[in-house]
């Protein structure tokens, strides 16, 4: 695409945004009138009151988070492909998303095998989260500094899911009955279980993030042409990992706390986003691939709802079966362009 | 008196493997002048890379001093060296989908603000790389498109675009063909005759080198020589370092025979 179509394509996927953004409002076990879902924008003394408190308690809450989710892990996706310099990073991939999901395991099960009564506070869950994630991350980052070859980094990333599933099945082995229901239905993730106060907290997270990326622009840029090339146009590679560490912790740490381990979003947005818009300039792909993450995570989160025989699927099971084909997709068709 | 631009004194070059230090070439005096073209020449293995990343700031000297301008590498910020020094290395590059443009643009980032945005002046001296590379036409393509020799040239108005007195090339004519090879010396020739700039190439092309280079850099069993190529201590030297059974330095007609 050229430079010149950007602000079209801007616009294209902006309306589409709020195309879907209604019709995730609207589907659901009760189909909401598109009039009522207008109206309780604007004046919510018209609308029926079952459906309002639909609306705001359920519906709204859900597709907030749905928003935050899908840029959160696309944007964290792209960092870690521009910084390990390989298209098949992504917060799942290199064990980030493992990383939290550890935290959170041993949030709810630990307490049991450690014998301490476990206090599950408000914010506890999405500590454990941020700071098993930023713990994996920084191991991975720790061997990317010894060992150049990437795709040795991306097996340690699926080490580390492994170990992850190990210790999570011992502690799922000596937990209670009702903490393993609670972790496994986590797992299964969940985009509707949020308070407002919770989409709060994350939204000031997703937001920060955001913000702190305004800083990294540049240096990500450099990133394109590797790291040694980055270093000789003046950038500290120290600085910008530190960041980059810092914001994808967050980002996925948090979300994956409130909403579950999400699969295959953080690889698989970035990817559309660079296939739209065919450059690699971070000041254009950020914002693209915040806005085709929402989009996604939206219909991901629609399809999920759409009423069969009265039950939702799991979120995850959405976002594989469309995120696996784009990897295998990658593979076959791009192959070419992955270099190790 | 030319003006000495690079100075190194009591440089110990080499590689640090945990406590061990495996210095390559210790007691380095150089001293490099404004706007010359200098080839560093050498056998496999004989230090060059190590050298010219160690002269790049990419690795740490083992011991000794290395200044720009009377400033020591140690006093500069990684930005201002960015401004002194810019490279065009051996590596490839990894996937993305940049222009030739954007690549070369890239260059102006050690003069454009937090959010990179290039100025009509950033724009004027990206343009006049180009024009000294003649990747002119190619601007609009990706790089992933370009072929070996495209790329190098495109490289090279990248480290032009940098707009450092000095610019440091890893081998820029490997895997070129003869054409190519030529072709990326005369620019570099031209380069340096317009621009002042100082130029360090390391190559393998020792009849290349010889016609092209003010000096010539040689590096042989942990020893550096520098001198002009008619010198007598470099003429040996190039006999002691490629002279065998095969090959013969023809000292006549300046070039190596084989």
């Amino acid at each position: 695409m050229s430079t010149t179509k950007y602000p079209y394509a801007f616009a294209t996927l902006t309306l589409l945004f709020i195309v879907s953004v209604f019709i995730n409002v609207n589907v659901g076990s009760i189909n909401i009138p598109f009039s009522d879902i207008w109206h309780s924008f604007t004046n919510p003394t018209l609308v029926d009151k079952n459906y309002q408190y639909i609306i705001t308690q359920y519906r709204f809450p859900k597709t907030i988070t749905s928003i935050l989710t899908g840029i959160g892990l696309g944007v964290s996706g792209l960092l870690m492909q521009t910084f390990f310099r390989n298209p098949l990073a992504g917060p799942f991939v290199l064990g980030i998303s493992s990383g939290a999901s550890l935290g959170v395991a041993l949030m709810i099960m630990g307490g049991s095998l450690l014998g301490i009564s476990s206090f599950l506070h408000y914010f506890s869950i999405p500590l454990a989260a941020c700071l098993g994630a930023f713990l994996v991350l920084s191991v991975v980052m720790i061997s990317a500094k010894k060992i150049k070859n990437i795709l040795s980094i991306l097996i340690i990333g699926l080490m580390f899911g492994s170990f992850t599933t190990a210790m999570i099945s011992i502690l799922s082995y000596f937990s209670t009955a009702t903490e393993l229901q609670q972790y496994i239905f986590w797992s299964f993730g969940s985009l509707s279980n949020l308070q407002w106060s919770e989409i709060a907290l994350l939204t000031a997270i997703v937001s920060f993030s955001c913000f702190g990326l305004l800083f990294i622009i540049k240096p990500l840029d450099a990133l394109l042409l590797g790291e040694n090339y980055a270093k000789s146009l003046g950038i500290s590679i120290s600085k910008t990992q530190t960041f980059i560490f810092i914001i994808t912790s967050l980002l996925t740490g948090s979300i994956t706390a409130f909403v579950g381990p999400i699969a295959f979003i953080g690889l698989a947005i970035p990817h559309i986003s660079k296939l739209i818009f065919t450059t690699s300039n971070h000041r254009i792909l950020i914002p693209a691939v915040a806005i085709i993450g929402a989009l996604v995570m939206l219909w991901c989160d629609t399809i999920s709802h759409i009423p069969l025989s009265g039950k939702n699927l799991p979120i995850n099971a959405i976002t594989s079966l469309l995120g696996a084909p784009v990897v295998i997709w990658l593979l076959l068709f791009k192959s070419n362009r992955i270099h190790s | 008196m030319k003006t000495i631009i690079l100075q190194t004194t009591q440089l110990a070059i080499g590689y640090k493997q945990g406590k061990k230090t495996l210095p390559i070439c210790e007691h380095i005096d150089l001293k490099i002048h404004q706007g010359e073209l200098l080839c560093l020449l050498g056998r496999n293995g004989s230090g060059k890379s190590t050298l010219l990343k160690t002269l790049a700031n990419m690795i740490p000297a083992l011991e000794g001093t290395l200044q720009i301008n009377q400033n020591a590498y140690t006093d500069l910020s990684t930005k201002n060296f960015a401004k002194n020094i810019a490279v065009v290395l051996t590596e490839s590059l990894p996937e993305n989908s940049l222009t030739v443009y954007e690549t070369i643009a890239l260059g102006r980032q050690p003069y454009t603000n937090w959010l990179g945005t290039i100025t009509t002046k950033d724009q004027e001296i990206v343009k006049n790389a180009m024009k000294l590379t003649s990747t002119h036409d190619l601007q609009s393509q990706y790089i992933h498109q370009l072929s070996d020799g495209q790329l190098q040239r495109v490289m090279i108005a990248r480290a032009l675009a940098q707009d450092t007195p000095i610019i440091l090339l890893d081998e820029p004519t490997s895997h070129l063909d003869i054409h190519h090879k030529l072709n990326i010396f005369k620019i570099l020739q031209k380069i340096s005759k317009e621009t002042q700039k100082t130029i360090l190439i390391s190559t393998h092309e020792i009849n290349l080198a010889l016609k092209t280079s003010d000096r010539l850099m040689l590096i042989h069993k942990n020893l550096i020589t520098l001198g002009k190529v008619d010198e007598e201590i470099v003429q040996n030297k190039l006999k002691d370092i490629f002279n065998s059974q095969d090959i013969h330095y023809d000292a006549k007609t300046r070039q190596f025979i084989f």
